[in-house]
């Protein structure tokens, strides 16, 4: 065999030993990279603010969704395994029915992880939008007082026109 | 990484597992395979959906974000999560199921190269095969395909739910002004369907 298809099958080997963790941090590193950076250049929406947003608001999510997953499913699943292994819980290690049982409690665990991370995600959100667009103060009074003639001209018209 | 404290998982969550109906709901979906497909499924919709919901109503509300991003942000949060769940259920489970059965079987490259190998290092790789399409579902269809697909969708929406008033963004202080105006003036607010 020749060294690439040497490589192929290395690498295939070595997927077969992916944990459960690390596979979750291969979908979230690809959430956090690869997702925004097609969000960032959708040509189909033109306000570059606004997909900025949106990638943000999908990095802050993955990072915090792989945080929970980390803090809270992972080691309620090898706790589950330990548990098989010690007999006190009726299921046997590596049966199909612990791996039903560790199905249905990652999905409700990850369900109930869903509000306390929308509610981060939309706190941290702003903040980091702010450091990305700061507020130039000065230039906004400065805007206001520009406008401020076209402003009171433009009042006038339409109290006109209501009236 | 066991970060919970086992005291904890051992005095409130163990006696969970313990219970009857649990374990009569797990020894069904571990006998029957449309069962089984039919609860993970389901978890996927249900997941997805609450996300969809619950993300979209706090972007809306997200007072701190600005207005025409806020409601792009909502939009796209329920375009999203809703195209996770139709791409996921289809390209997803497609690839997880269908495809190692494909590539490991029916591949001629792939099954010729298997049987150079040896018996337990096919195992090994076949597995390896299934893992990384099971990785490769979700990465297509829930990383890629669904960004690609879901803003001009989201945009699509934004118009036709959030129009904007303004075609140029300066004349947005005097229409605010306007507003304000006549909402102080009339004491309702200003309505452009007429």
């Amino acid at each position: 065999m020749g060294v690439g298809t040497n490589l192929i099958v290395s690498s295939f080997r070595s997927l077969a030993h992916l944990t459960e963790v690390k596979s979750n941090i291969i979908l979230k590193a690809t959430s956090m990279t690869i997702t925004p950076a097609i969000l960032m250049s959708s040509p189909f929406v033109d306000n570059q603010k606004t997909k900025n947003y949106v990638a943000v608001k999908h990095v802050i999510g993955a990072i915090l969704g792989l945080g929970i997953n980390l803090l809270v499913s992972a080691p309620v699943t090898k706790a589950l395994d330990n548990w098989a292994k010690a007999g006190t819980i009726p299921y046997l290690p590596g049966s199909k029915q612990l791996a039903a049982l560790k199905l249905v409690t990652g999905g409700v665990a990850v369900a109930l992880t869903i509000p306390p991370t929308v509610y981060l995600v939309n706190k941290i959100l702003p903040g980091v939008m702010k450091y990305i667009y700061p507020e130039n103060k000065n230039n906004t009074t400065e805007t206001k007082e520009a406008i401020k003639p076209q402003l009171t001209q433009n009042k006038k018209n339409n109290r006109n026109w209501l009236a | 990484m066991n970060v919970a404290p086992a005291s904890i998982l051992n005095k409130v969550i163990q006696p969970v597992f313990k219970n009857k109906r649990l374990y009569d709901f797990t020894k069904k979906m571990a006998t029957s395979e449309n069962f089984y497909s039919g609860v993970a499924l389901s978890i996927i919709v249900v997941k997805h959906g609450i996300e969809a919901a619950i993300h979209a109503k706090a972007s809306y509300n997200n007072k701190k974000v600005p207005e025409e991003q806020r409601n792009f942000l909502a939009i796209q949060d329920a375009v999203n999560y809703t195209l996770a769940i139709v791409l996921m259920i289809t390209l997803g489970r497609f690839l997880g199921t269908k495809g190692k059965t494909y590539i490991t079987e029916q591949n001629k490259t792939v099954s010729k190269l298997l049987k150079k190998l040896a018996p337990e290092v096919a195992k090994e790789v076949k597995t390896g095969i299934g893992v990384g399409l099971t990785l490769m579902g979700p990465i297509l269809s829930h990383r890629i395909m669904t960004p690609l697909l879901s803003m001009p969708v989201s945009k699509v929406l934004k118009e036709r739910f959030f129009p904007d008033i303004d075609v140029n963004n300066n004349q947005k202080p005097y229409i605010n002004a306007c507003e304000a105006w006549y909402s102080k003036v009339k004491g309702q607010k200003l309505n452009y369907s007429g």
